[in-house]
């Protein structure tokens, strides 16, 4: 038995597309911006998709800049809903986006979260003091009382319930070789979760999961015929792109530690524990800052050997058999770290692509052939 | 031998032969008193002439291997680096400097093989490459800031692993604002560099020698704003002369008292130029952005015969205030902090129209360096601004390293359609 995903989530999906929740909407671009605080404002996070279909952005952005950076300032252009939205300091594409918003869509209240690149003592609490700033920004948006800091304490439990049921599905997902949650499924529950309102979105998981659940057992009992044996790991940026998973739909093959934006780097955030060093507040912000900075680094962080250590780690552990690096087109801060993850599986004797990805753009066809390559030649 | 054939020669060499060992011979060779002599006559102007003397005497240290290597990024406050005795390689200039020499084809290639993609900057593929073919010595440390954009970040890191040297590997963090905890946090890191650096040369760090190179470097300052002062006067250039050519004394060697001597000599010539103009020139201002092609090109030539003038380059911008010796570590913060192209867009607008209207340009070219995003990114909003006042603005696609990415016929006639615009004005 299938289950339908437009319908497990039917009311998440709404939440997301209707909007009438009577909440006011706040986009944002980077996992490293926390919901909680939006949320806690009283505010729908909305991790902003972009829209990959118009050229509008063409006229403003060179031919080599950034597909995501062009597709959300086309979706900014068209989305008269938006609140505000956040900005992390990623990379220079979302540094010129923000200029391109201050100056062309003065309408729309833009705040720039800066995020160190670094995870010393002084680094966090240099985040603090950024998230501190975010939070008056939001508050000033929704008119709550930024002294209220207790309100961001209920938020961060429904936002972590949110991370720990992702979690869940997501080991789920990786045990199950019958492709009872099909790869895309996966991928597409994930883009839900990043949009919609988190209490219904919640709710619709756990069930969700009860199901897989159920119908693994019965499942097993039955089956034992394995539907997916080669493991593969994908790494690189925000790939949040339903047409490339779909490229995935009906391979043999298990997605298995994915580190892209939409994945652990964006929920395997830890409940944030208190962290007390000479020098920095004793807070709320600093504990957010303290469990963001020690979430799962993307690859603008500074400290690429502990990034490559963690991947190996991951490769030995789940028994990897090759490597998808994925990147969006003209995203630095991915394509540099290239080389030396490239070396480093080298060494291992990973096989492993790289793949060039347009966001919406691509051509799908070609991507399928190279990918169905890979695996035609790990299979050999 | 002729002077061109010398230079020829000397080229053909080290194309031939890629490794650190020919590099230190061609150096050995080139400070011979009389090549130097003959290759010093091809210089047209004094400042020039003791650029390049400088410039090799300087390259002969870092390549005799007495002494311990930095290899820095372009913003980074080299001050403390030369209180320090280190001796640099800015890999980007570096990267300028392979396509002088036209050996970007074998670096960029072997940049290629090691997975670096067509779609990245050359200067940090082109390093990338020479530092994998051992043009470079090894470094000691390695410094960087995601000033002015995120590539020194990552492949300086890079090559941190590949010479394995991590815990020698510096990022320094630049904040996005401008406020007294972005200030500090950022003079936190540079005085953590310093002591690290310190500790680790196992050197007692002694701050005077710190505190004499922010006096060299506010005295190289007060000679390039006077430069610039007279640069928006004078029309009448000595040949050759383009202020981009000063990138190495202006950012890597500043502290050191050459670099301070060299904008002092600058000053003296250009004042002697601008005492001799008879009258205002004729030329149409223009105002430069981003950098230049660093191998053999016509772009000035087609520019000066079409009756226009490169009179100011916003690199050469004086954005820093006077630094305190006594506060080394804030200072020089306050130095990075102010630059232009950190942080917000705005910062780097607000420079370009005030130098638009201070020069009195005519018109701006911002050369579009193929890969890099924090330029060229926000070329459509200068565009725009300098359009409100009236200053056309051409943007140049190009390569500032690769010959091969910047077609010499395109580039022609986009500067004449340009120019035409510029005289019909
Ligand atoms: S994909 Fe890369 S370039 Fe694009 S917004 Fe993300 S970090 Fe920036
Ligand atoms: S040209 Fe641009 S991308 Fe390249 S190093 Fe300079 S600022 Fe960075």
């Amino acid at each position: 038995m299938e289950i339908k995903i437009e319908e497990s989530f039917a009311d998440s999906i709404k939440s997301s597309a209707s909007l009438n929740t009577g909440r006011g909407m706040v986009a944002y671009t980077c996992s490293y911006i926390p919901e909680e605080l939006i949320a806690a404002a009283n505010l729908i996070p909305y991790r902003v998709y972009g829209n990959k279909e118009s050229n509008l952005a063409d006229k403003y952005f060179p031919i080599n800049f950034c597909p995501y950076v062009k597709a959300v300032w086309e979706e900014i252009h068209h989305n008269t809903i938006l609140d505000a939205i956040i900005l992390a300091t990623s990379c220079d594409g979302i540094r010129r986006l923000n200029d391109y918003i201050s100056y062309y869509e003065k309408e729309l209240p833009v705040f720039m979260l800066d995020i160190p690149r670094k995870s010393d003592k002084d680094s966090l609490g240099f985040f603090a003091h950024n998230l501190k700033n975010l939070w008056i920004f939001l508050c000033g948006i929704s008119n709550v009382d930024p002294g209220n800091t207790d309100i961001i304490k209920a938020s961060s439990s429904i936002i972590n319930r949110k991370r720990t049921l992702l979690k869940e599905l997501t080991k789920h997902y990786e045990a199950d070789m019958h492709q009872i949650i099909k790869n895309d499924d996966y991928f597409n529950i994930i883009n839900i979760s990043l949009s919609s309102e988190t209490d219904t979105f919640n709710n619709e998981l756990e069930s969700y999961i009860k199901k897989i659940k159920s119908l693994k057992e019965n499942y097993d009992t039955v089956h034992n015929d394995f539907k997916s044996n080669l493991k593969i790991m994908i790494i690189g940026n925000y790939i949040n792109d339903n047409n490339f998973w779909s490229i995935f739909e009906n391979l043999n093959v298990k997605l298995i530690s994915s580190d892209i934006c939409i994945t652990y780097r964006y929920f395997d955030i830890g409940l944030e524990k208190n962290y007390e060093a000479p020098g920095l507040e004793n807070d709320i912000f600093t504990d957010i800052a303290n469990s963001f900075i020690s979430k799962p680094a993307c690859f603008r962080m500074a400290d690429i050997k502990s990034k490559l250590n963690d991947i190996k780690a991951q490769i030995y552990e789940n028994n990897i058999n090759g490597v998808i690096f994925a990147s969006l087109k003209f995203c630095d801060n991915t394509l540099y770290s290239f080389p030396a993850l490239k070396n480093e599986l080298n060494k291992m004797k990973i096989p492993s692509i790289f793949l060039d990805i347009e966001y919406g753009k691509s051509s799908y066809g070609q991507l399928k052939t190279r990918i169905e390559a890979f695996i035609e030649m790990l299979n050999l | 031998m002729g002077i061109v054939s010398i230079k020829e020669k000397i080229i053909d060499s080290i194309q031939n032969n890629l490794d650190i060992k020919s590099v230190r011979k061609i150096l050995k060779l080139i400070s011979n008193p009389i090549v130097f002599f003959l290759y010093g006559l091809s210089f047209k102007s004094v400042s020039d002439k003791y650029l390049n003397k400088y410039s090799l005497s300087y390259m002969r240290e870092v390549y005799c291997g007495n002494h311990p290597i930095a290899y820095g990024s372009l913003f980074i406050p080299y001050e403390i680096l030369n209180s320090l005795n280190l001796k640099l390689i800015l890999p980007e200039v570096m990267g300028g400097f392979t396509a002088g020499l036209g050996v970007t084809d074998k670096t960029l290639s072997n940049a290629a093989n090691n997975w670096y993609s067509a779609d990245l900057c050359t200067f940090h593929r082109s390093a990338s490459g020479a530092a994998n073919m051992s043009l470079f010595p090894k470094p000691d440390f390695i410094i960087c800031s995601n000033l002015a954009c995120d590539a020194a970040c990552k492949s300086f890191e890079d090559m941190a692993k590949k010479f394995e040297i991590e815990d020698r590997f510096y990022l320094i963090d630049i904040p996005y604002e401008n406020d007294e905890i972005s200030l500090k946090y950022l003079a936190v890191q540079l005085e953590n560099i310093y002591f690290d650096i310190s500790d680790k040369l196992k050197i007692k760090p002694d701050i005077n020698n710190l505190k004499k190179a922010l006096i060299n470097s506010n005295k190289l300052r007060s000679h390039l704003l006077e430069v610039n002062k007279i640069r928006e006067e004078l029309f009448d250039y000595p040949q050759y002369y383009n202020g981009l050519s000063y990138i190495l004394p202006l950012f890597g060697l500043s502290g050191t008292s050459k670099a301070a001597e060299l904008y002092r000599i600058m000053e003296k010539e250009l004042k002697a130029k601008l005492r001799k103009q008879i009258q205002p020139g004729k030329m149409k201002k223009i105002l430069w952005m981003h950098l230049k092609p660093y191998y053999r090109n016509e772009i000035f030539n087609i520019l000066e015969e079409n009756g226009c003038r490169v009179v100011c380059e916003e690199i050469t911008d004086v954005f820093w205030e006077e630094m305190d010796p006594e506060k080394p570590f804030i200072s020089l913060a306050s130095k990075m902090i102010s630059n232009p192209l950190r942080g917000n867009g705005q910062n780097r607008i607000n420079t370009i129209l005030s130098m638009a209207e201070k020069y009195k340009v005519d018109g701006a070219i911002l050369f579009s360096h193929w890969g890099c995003r924090q330029s060229n990114g926000l070329a459509r909003i200068l565009k725009d601004r300098l359009a409100e006042i009236k200053i056309p603005l051409l943007i140049l696609d190009g390569d500032c390293v690769d010959k091969n990415n910047c077609p010499s016929g395109q580039i022609k006639t986009r500067i004449e359609g340009f120019t035409e615009i510029i005289n019909s004005l």
